[in-house]
């Protein structure tokens, strides 16, 4: 398809081609339309104005912080046990094994 | 009733004034959201973030300005984000398209406003499509001035600028679309 540049008369035209223009019309029933929609918008509003409240996000913030301070102190604790436990284990199988004798590479004294 | 005991019934909640407010500027809010977005659905639905907008901030305005200079303001201020977003979203597709996640987005076809002229549609089409490529204070004011028809005088209270300063914004909003048009391609009439 062959073109060509606008030209300063044709752009003159284009510039008042909105002259004389009428204001377009909202289409109908726009109103219980945006009723609908404000009222939708007002159930979800209610539920964030009660999460944004300072108070609920004062008093979540403290139940994380008790949950995460029980959680490390069960964790420390058990962690503790755990290496008491592990460490008798050790001690025991030592003395089964009798590994605490020393290796007869080790053995300083002198044979005939 | 005179405007202000009208603005205190509606900062009191008063849903009959709501349903008034709505009805009488409807059309106008519209208008001006469909010149600047340049899509009917799209229009529709950024009139109605203006007029929710107006519910819930109404109680906050003073009455500085005139109702309808605020409500233009509000109008303006939501019809450019609502652009905006459309500009980043088509970036972002074109960048996906880019590296092979998606489609590069259509071009919007030319839009015809529904109150302009048959004489003049296709010609208003170009136009329109020009003036997507404004700077945003030459396009509101190209818009109020030449779209909804309000004077210079009205648009600089809307825009709270000098009536100086709307000239001067006009006077470079031709400037820049006459730059545009002059290497705009017009298929060969047949």
């Amino acid at each position: 398809m062959k073109q060509k540049f606008s030209s300063p008369k044709e752009i003159e035209q284009i510039l008042q081609s909105l002259d004389g223009i009428r204001s377009a019309e909202m289409p109908s029933f726009f109103y219980t339309r945006l009723q609908t929609k404000l009222d939708n918008g007002s159930a979800a509003n209610s539920f964030w104005k009660i999460i944004t409240q300072p108070t609920v996000s004062l008093v979540t913030l403290s139940l994380l912080l008790i949950v995460n301070v029980v959680a490390v102190r069960s964790y420390l604790k058990s962690s503790e046990q755990g290496q008491s436990k592990q460490n008798s284990g050790i001690e025991n199988f030592v003395q089964e094994y009798d590994l605490s004798s020393t290796s007869i590479y080790n053995d300083k004294t002198e044979r005939p | 009733m005179n405007e202000q005991a009208f603005i205190r019934s509606l900062q009191q909640g008063d849903q009959q004034a709501f349903k008034q407010l709505v009805e009488t500027w409807q059309h106008m809010v519209f208008n001006t959201v469909l010149s600047i977005v340049q899509d009917r659905q799209e229009a529709e639905d950024v009139s109605q973030e203006v007029f929710i907008q107006v519910h819930q901030s109404v109680k906050h305005f003073r009455g500085d300005a005139k109702l309808s200079t605020w409500l233009y303001r509000v109008t303006v201020t939501k019809a450019l984000d609502a652009e905006r977003k459309k500009k980043s979203k088509k970036r972002m597709a074109n960048l996906r398209s880019w590296i092979g996640l998606g489609e590069k987005e259509e071009e919007a076809i030319h839009f015809h406003h529904p109150g302009v002229v048959l004489d003049n549609k296709e010609r208003a089409a170009i136009l329109f499509r020009a003036m997507q490529k404004l700077p945003e204070n030459q396009r509101i004011a190209f818009t109020l001035i030449k779209a909804e028809g309000l004077s210079y005088d009205e648009t600089a209270v809307i825009m709270n600028i000098t009536v100086k300063a709307v000239e001067a914004l006009m006077h470079r909003a031709k400037e820049n679309l006459r730059k545009q048009l002059q290497s705009f391609h017009t298929p060969d009439k047949k």
